[in-house]
């Protein structure tokens, strides 16, 4: 996390506040916190403070937690004898608990602000090590803000590419670099765009092809550009929506996506489906009253498929490929913030209605915005289904750093042709639209996996007995 | 499959083992024609009389020492405490002679003798029949020390406590001692030293002695629910301690519980937290936590009883808890 929304202040200027009463409610790249008071004292939010609703840095301040006597213009005054360009804090609750004592603060003895360290367990400071993580900056989830070992994963999987150093020489062909200066592409950028990897001619022809740019706004006649001002609404783009973003731009510039298309009998798949309803409405137990969707059924599926084919449960990670041992599915899921992917862990080792159990209440979870990090990240294969809207097929983005993601659509009645070339029947069919990495895998070994997940999705009782 | 309770497994191991080698005899108070005050020696009286199973006046210190005596000579006595309560009667002989003859007599006398008892709190059974005391006894240089927490392992250990040639501490939690489960007809003796991975977890490790098996395998079920994997590590011997398989385990999870019906302490979760923090101090995610029976003496009363040990609800917090770590 390197910034949030601060959504809205829960206690005013001027209010009492006691260590664990809630201050302020920021949202971060996921999920929404309400942030709590570390100190006693009175609240003072600073004129300049930023608005409600505008985008802050870890870090930034706030607001301060004046004690006792303690007024606001000393605790001013003494920052800015003792420190002008005063370190960034670390959390944004330490952003409010200046740590300045009533007592002992005046301006002419100033007291220095003091920046809580990161706590941080063995077993996290040993896994950062390995994987290379810095984590001074890391906000811990664990007890009293302590970084545990999934910080340091998430934080990894957090990380984007670093961008070259900069004034470091670039990496360019110097056929590349003569394009680039004819064709105008700024070499810079491309190099962020693809950390590593020497330019070529190729990726300066592509590179201008993609930035075809619409007409510049000052070409725009300036009422016309005023009357549609008057005409549009406004949305921060900041929080999940920023997140998106940020991913979805991350994919289309790092991957090379191709999407394979299959048409799927389901009739018997739908038989199924219809007898676990049934059996779910006999059942008297809670576990057993859960149907499997769709999806859930097509979770259990991938997870069959890709442990025969594991070079699509796999990530690019510089210059390796890593295969995941475990297979977490991550289902895409529509929410009122946006589009979060809940994911349900283990696939391989669970059984449908176990997948059914979990992947409901990670939904709910995710749907009421209370899922915590770690149920929205580590996916190793994501599964999106827009069925329900009546869409046949599309060319789903990959989940970045994940190799693959299907996309399902509407199961509908069709009229099909047989096997036997004479008869035509008609059937429950569904488009599956495979998209991967091109850079991770081949066309071949794709297509192998999704005819797999054709397989078992029209002979359903053979992988339920196995 | 056969099925035996915990009581009818050491028996079985016992008659074994007298059949097998004449010079294991029985002492303890009510073990002659009476079977035992807990069952451990029904059968046997009629079989092999009073030689070998010995009725004793109430005199722990006395007929320690003369056990201890006749395992110097070569014979292999079992001592049959009833309650485990009553040793404290006999630790002069115990840890002055007993654990010491070895080292004393550079290895030239060995000590074969086994120490058997009923543990544990339960059944209102108050404050001089409910100890259980085995940390104390792991603290000390020369005894081995056996809890094992289901029928299987304790004819396994039973028979491995007969064979050995160091004092052996056996001791049988009164709650497990009608539990039943599968022993195999076979010849078949346990190793000390060797824990059982009772259930295996990725999220955190949890080992639990004696009657807390059982309960912990109830709480990871639980959270299992939850889909929180618990891995249960029953040591089964707490001397030797197998550090191996727990440290192994904590290499995997990063978090550790130990769960004992005996007070904290110094006790064995002190000493397995110890040598966890020592010994793979990178492994740890969180603090070593232990859940432990309160550090009073045991209450009569029902209500106050169940409200000193630790039970499935119970564990199933403190596991909840060091994961919020």
């Amino acid at each position: 996390m390197e910034q949030g929304t601060l959504v809205e202040w829960l206690k005013q200027t001027g209010d009492a506040v006691h260590a664990g009463d809630l201050l302020y409610v920021v949202e971060s790249d996921k999920t929404t916190n309400e942030v709590e008071a570390m100190d006693d004292g009175v609240l003072y939010i600073p004129a300049d403070s930023p608005p409600p609703g505008s985008v802050v840095p870890v870090g930034a301040r706030l607001a301060f937690i004046l004690q006792g006597d303690e007024d606001y213009a000393n605790v001013i005054a003494s920052q800015s004898a003792e420190a002008p360009t005063a370190p960034a804090l670390a959390a944004p609750q330490a952003a409010v608990t200046p740590h300045n004592r009533a007592s002992s603060l005046t301006a002419s003895t100033p007291v220095p602000l003091s920046v809580p360290a990161a706590t941080i367990s063995p077993r996290a400071r040993r896994v950062a090590q390995e994987l290379g993580v810095a984590w001074e900056n890391l906000r811990g989830s664990g007890k009293s803000g302590r970084i545990v070992e999934r910080d340091i994963y998430a934080a990894r999987s957090a990380a984007t590419p670093e961008p070259p150093h900069p004034g470091a020489p670039l990496d360019v062909t110097p056929v590349a670099r003569r394009i680039a200066a004819q064709l105008g592409v700024d070499l810079e950028a491309l190099a962020t765009a693809t950390p590593g990897k020497r330019i070529t001619r190729q990726d300066v022809e592509q590179m201008a092809r993609a930035s075809q740019k619409p007409p510049a706004p000052d070409q725009r006649n300036q009422q016309e550009a005023a009357a549609a001002e008057s005409s549009q609404t406004h949305q921060a783009f900041s929080g999940v929506r920023r997140t998106i973003a940020d991913r979805m731009a991350l994919s289309a510039r790092t991957t090379a996506p191709v999407t394979l298309m299959t048409e799927v009998d389901v009739t018997e798949l739908v038989h199924l489906r219809e007898q676990l309803k049934a059996s779910a409405k006999a059942s008297r137990s809670p576990a057993g009253a859960v149907v499997p969707s769709y999806t859930d059924i097509f979770v259990k599926l991938c997870a069959l498929a890709l442990q025969e084919h594991p070079a699509l449960n796999a990530r690019l990670e510089e210059d390796i490929i890593v295969q995941e041992q475990g297979i977490h599915i991550g289902i895409a899921v529509d929410t009122a913030r946006g589009l979060l992917v809940a994911v349900v862990r283990d696939v391989q080792g669970k059984s449908l209605r176990q997948v059914a159990a979990d992947s409901r209440q990670v939904i709910e979870r995710a749907r009421a915005g209370k899922a915590t990090p770690n149920e929205l990240q580590g996916s190793t294969f994501t599964i999106t289904n827009l069925g329900m809207y009546a869409i046949d097929a599309f060319t789903p983005i990959i989940n970045p750093p994940e190799c693959a993601i299907l996309g399902m659509g509407r199961i509908a009645a069709r009229q099909v042709v047989m096997e036997d070339r004479r008869t035509v029947a008609i059937r429950d069919m569904l488009t599956l639209s495979l998209t991967f990495d091109h850079r991770i895998v081949d066309g071949a070994p794709a297509a192998r996996f999704l005819q797999q997940v054709k397989q078992l999705a029209e002979s359903p009782y053979l992988w339920l007995i196995s | 499959m056969r099925e035996l309770t915990y009581t009818a497994a050491t028996r079985e191991a016992l008659a074994e083992e007298m059949a097998r080698d004449a010079t294991i005899f029985v002492v303890g108070e009510g073990i002659g024609p009476r079977g035992g005050n807990f069952a451990t020696t029904v059968g046997l009286y009629e079989q092999y009389g009073p030689m070998r199973l010995r009725d004793t006046p109430i005199s722990e210190r006395g007929f320690v020492g003369l056990c201890c005596g006749a395992a110097m000579t070569g014979a292999r006595p079992v001592v049959d405490f009833m309650f485990l309560d009553f040793i404290l009667d006999a630790v002069g002989e115990l840890f002055n002679q007993v654990a010491k003859v070895q080292y004393m007599s550079n290895g030239r006398l060995k000590m074969p003798l086994v120490l058997r008892g009923c543990i544990g709190i339960g059944n209102s059974a108050a404050t001089h029949h409910s100890g259980s005391y085995y940390p104390i006894f792991a603290h000390i240089p020369g005894f081995r020390v056996a809890v094992p927490s289901t029928p299987y392992d304790a004819k396994g250990l039973f028979k491995a406590a007969i064979r050995s040639d160091d004092p052996v501490l056996f001791l049988e939690h009164r709650s497990l001692l009608a539990t039943k489960g599968h022993v195999p007809e076979q010849e078949y003796v346990l190793p000390f030293g060797q824990a059982a991975v009772v259930r295996s977890g990725k999220d955190l490790t949890v080992v639990a002695i004696a009657s807390m098996v059982r309960k912990t395998l109830n709480a990871a079920e639980q959270l299992a629910g939850d889909g929180i994997s618990v891995e249960v590590i029953d040591p089964r011997t707490i001397a030797p301690l197998d550090m191996e398989t727990i440290l192994q385990s904590l290499h995997k999870t990063g978090r550790l519980l130990i769960v004992d019906e005996t007070f904290a302490p110094c006790g064995i979760g002190a000493e397995i937290a110890a040598q966890a923090m020592d010994r793979a101090f990178d492994d740890l995610d969180a603090p070593v936590k232990r859940l432990n029976g309160a550090h009073t003496p045991t209450p009569y009363s029902p209500p106050l009883e169940a409200a000193v040990v630790p039970n499935a609800e119970s564990i199933a917090q403190a596991m909840r808890d060091l994961l919020a770590e």
